[in-house]
This record gives C-alpha cells, sequence and structure tokens, in this order.
C-alpha cells in the first residue's frame, strides 16, 4: 500500500516538474518501486524484466531525448 | 477550447473506469474467474507436458512462442525504424553526445562491474526456464552492459569493442535463429514452433539443459536483445 | 459490501487507474513532447499493474514450480505476466520509436513544444 502511494506521487511529480531531467530521475524510481510491486504482486519475471527495462533502457533513452534536445521546459 | 475538450475527455474516463471499478471481483479473489481450466494447465506441477519449471517461461517461449516471434519483430522494428530515423543528415539544432568521460573513478569502477553484470546478464538468459528473468530481461541486462561502456568511454571506444555491422548481423542472426528453430518443429513433423510434440529433448526437469526448444529459443532472445539495445545506443548517442 | 468498502478492497485497482488517469492527462494536456512520450509510459505501467493485480490471488507463491514437485498450491496466474512481459518490450520500442522521432523534430524545428510546433507550420 506505501508502494501504491509512492507510484501515485511519483507520477503526480512528473506531471508538476518543469524540469526534464528531474522528471526523469523521478521516472527511474517510480520504476523501481514499480518492480518492487511486481514482486509483491508474485511475477518475479516482471519485477527483473522492468528493473532492467523500465528503470534501465527507458530512462537511458529519455535522459538521451534529453541530452539531445533540451532540459526545461520553458522555451523563452 | 481543446483545453476544454482534454478535461471533459480526462472526467468522462475517470468516471467510467471508476464505475465500473465498483463491480470488480475483489482484488486477490483465489476463486476469481480468470482462474479457469487454461491457467490449471499451464500450472502443471512439475515440469509438466514442457520441461520446463518457470510457468511464465512456458507461456511465452513455448505455448505462446508465435506470438513472441511477433513481439520480437516488433522490438526489431521499432527499433530498426527510430535508427532509420536518425541517421542521416542533421539539422540547425542536432548536438553530439559521443565523448565519454576523462573519470578515472567511473571508468575503473566501469571496468570492475561491467564483467559481473555480464555474467549476471548470461545467468539470468541461460537461466530462464528455472528461475525467473529469461530472454528479454537478461539479454537487456547484456545491453545494458554495453552501454555503461559506452557512456563511460565514448563512442569512438564502444565501436571498436562492437562495430555497428556486426551487431546488425548478430540481431538479424539472431531472429533467424529462432525462425529456424521453429522450422525444426515442422521437420520433425509436427507445428511450427512446436516443442515436446516435435521430440526436442526434454532433459531431466531441473537441470541447465533441459526444456527443448524453449532453451535454445530462450537463448536466441537474449542474444537479439543485447544487440538490438546496443545497436539503438550506439545510434542515438550520434553518428562518427 | 457498501461502497467505500468496496473500494478499499480494490486498492490494487484503483492505484491502476489513477495512474492511467495522470498518464492520460499529462499525454492530453502537456505541450512538451517528451513529457507526453513520459505520460504514455505511466499509462502504460497504469495499464499493466492492473493486469497483473487481476492475476495475484491471496496466499499465492510465484509461478515457478519446485522440480519433482507433484503437489498442486495455489499460484499467481501466469498467463497475465507473460502479456505484461510481451506489453513491457513493446512498451520500450514505441519509446524508443517515439524519441527518435522528437530528437528529429527538434534538430529541424528546434523547439519541442507542440503549440509552438504548430505556429511554426502556418
Amino acid at each position: 500500500m506505501g508502494c501504491l502511494a509512492f507510484l501515485v506521487v511519483c507520477a503526480v511529480v512528473v506531471a508538476r516538474t518543469r524540469d526534464l531531467l528531474a522528471a526523469t530521475v523521478v521516472f527511474a524510481a517510480y520504476s523501481l518501486v514499480m518492480a518492487l510491486v511486481w514482486q509483491q504482486l508474485r511475477a518475479p519475471d516482471l519485477a527483473i524484466t522492468e528493473a532492467a527495462v523500465g528503470a534501465g533502457i527507458t530512462s537511458l533513452l529519455f535522459l538521451l531525448a534529453i541530452g539531445r534536445t533540451r532540459r526545461m521546459e520553458d522555451e523563452d | 477550447m481543446r483545453q476544454l475538450g482534454a478535461t471533459a475527455l480526462l472526467v468522462v474516463a475517470a468516471a467510467v473506469l471508476f464505475a465500473t471499478l465498483a463491480e470488480a471481483p475483489p482484488f486477490g479473489w483465489q476463486e476469481a474467474p480468470t482462474r479457469n481450466v487454461i491457467t490449471d494447465r499451464y500450472l502443471a506441477p512439475g515440469a509438466g507436458e514442457t520441461g520446463v519449471l518457470n510457468a511464465v517461461t512456458r507461456i511465452i517461449f513455448d505455448y505462446r512462442s508465435y506470438d513472441t516471434l511477433g513481439e520480437a519483430t516488433v522490438l526489431f522494428v521499432g527499433v530498426a525504424a527510430a535508427v532509420v530515423v536518425l541517421s542521416g543528415r542533421t539539422g540547425r539544432f542536432a548536438v553530439r553526445l559521443a565523448g565519454g568521460s576523462d573519470d578515472p573513478v567511473l571508468q575503473t569502477v566501469t571496468r570492475v562491474v561491467v564483467p559481473l553484470v555480464q555474467v549476471f546478464a548470461a545467468y539470468v538468459i541461460t537461466h530462464g526456464h528455472l528461475s525467473p528473468g529469461g530472454g528479454f530481461a537478461g539479454g537487456t541486462m547484456l545491453g545494458a552492459s554495453f552501454v555503461l561502456y559506452l557512456f563511460v568511454f565514448g563512442a569512438d571506444r564502444a565501436r571498436r569493442k562492437l562495430r555497428p555491422e556486426t551487431g546488425e548481423m548478430v540481431e538479424g542472426g539472431a531472429a533467424v535463429w529462432y525462425v529456424l528453430v521453429g522450422l525444426g518443429g515442422v521437420l520433425m513433423g509436427a507445428s511450427f514452433l512446436a516443442n515436446a510434440a516435435a521430440g526436442f529433448p526434454r532433459g531431466v526437469e531441473g537441470a541447465l539443459l533441459s526444456g527443448g526448444a524453449v532453451w535454445l529459443i530462450g537463448l536466441g532472445i537474449g542474444v537479439k536483445v543485447a544487440a538490438t539495445v546496443a545497436n539503438l545506443f550506439l545510434h542515438l548517442t550520434g553518428e562518427d | 459490501m457498501g461502497m467505500p468498502l468496496a473500494l478499499f478492497v480494490r486498492l490494487n485497482y484503483m492505484a491502476a487507474i489513477t495512474l492511467f488517469l495522470i498518464g492520460l492527462h499529462v499525454l492530453l494536456g502537456h505541450p512538451n513532447l517528451i513529457k507526453k512520450v513520459m505520460g504514455m509510459n505511466i499509462m502504460e505501467t497504469g495499464v499493466f499493474l492492473f493486469l497483473v493485480s487481476i492475476g495475484y490471488a491471496r496466499h499465492s507463491a510465484a509461478p515457478i514450480m519446485s522440480p519433482g514437485g507433484a503437489e498442486s498450491g495455489l499460484y499467481a496466474n501466469p498467463l497475465v505476466s507473460a502479456i505484461v512481459l510481451t506489453g513491457i518490450v513493446i512498451a520500450v520500442s514505441t519509446t524508443a520509436y517515439t524519441l527518435s522521432l522528437t530528437i528529429k523534430l527538434y534538430e529541424h524545428c528546434g523547439t519541442l513544444d507542440v503549440n509552438r510546433l504548430e505556429r511554426l507550420r502556418r
């Protein structure tokens, strides 16, 4: 239940922050906690895949995309 | 106006979803309607009819391995499309990220960590039929170890370790390997991607070399996913 | 069963729907393209959480058999795990493709803001 609350809070933070890099870091934490939730729901295959794909590859993709574009949302 | 439409859509979606929720079966119900004769067959005790202990691996590489072939194809096409989009002439605002780092701490730690990650990835790939994990998770870890090397030592040195042409060849070869294992089932007189029915040896249950076609397909998927991840990041960090 | 209790025993489903709605909100309401892709990912994990929660049963074990065991205990539903495993892999390939399109768009237009991109078109 604490994990679920953490997930929702992380999702809201990703939605609210204007800094894309911060959003990516929070998103990686979100994915790791999601892996914990998979483990609690007795799906260890998903936990190990989510930890590798969600927290690893997806976050790296976002980091690279930010590196090749811009970090802040506000464009002035 | 558009903001109003988005909000209205959101409110309608929330209302429909939460209204449906009140009628859903309770969470964790042991006699939920999703548990039926099909689930019982997937959860056959011991090694079952497939020679595989992990029921999820049974489904993705045996009962529904045709779906997994499609999934691997989607991954292949998606990443190939991304690479095609990113190659070619870049515009005014392009940034290159192929630099790497000069930090000795980072480089030493990477030298120690990368082999450990690769050993663990090999374990996850080859034990997918006995323990959690399998081709997709292990392949991603194997690819991620290369991505770590790429970020720390720069694209030039990473390209010397794994030439992009080699990576693409390995990726395509592993996809062909999957189809060849499937065609092996046809050659032995059963259906495409058949496992035990085609006479692939099931082996001793719980042994490393067991599960017949499942083990072979898992190995191919692991290599393929690793090559896909490595290729994607080699292209994402920029050409040249 | 009263309405509040009915919702409480479905807490996982509620969290899944909340995540789905937050993702949908980001996808629809945010002007930044990278943020939209993040919203899409949150939406996807919401759907995955819903599916895996359906497969869970109280006091069940992970769906991995013990060798030689003939006992049939209660296991979590492996079918949803297989479906969601496919979904995770598809999600990362769509993310890679969408982000590469976003990078290309930025290299040519110099902005990630949807409203600015629309003004550029005119």
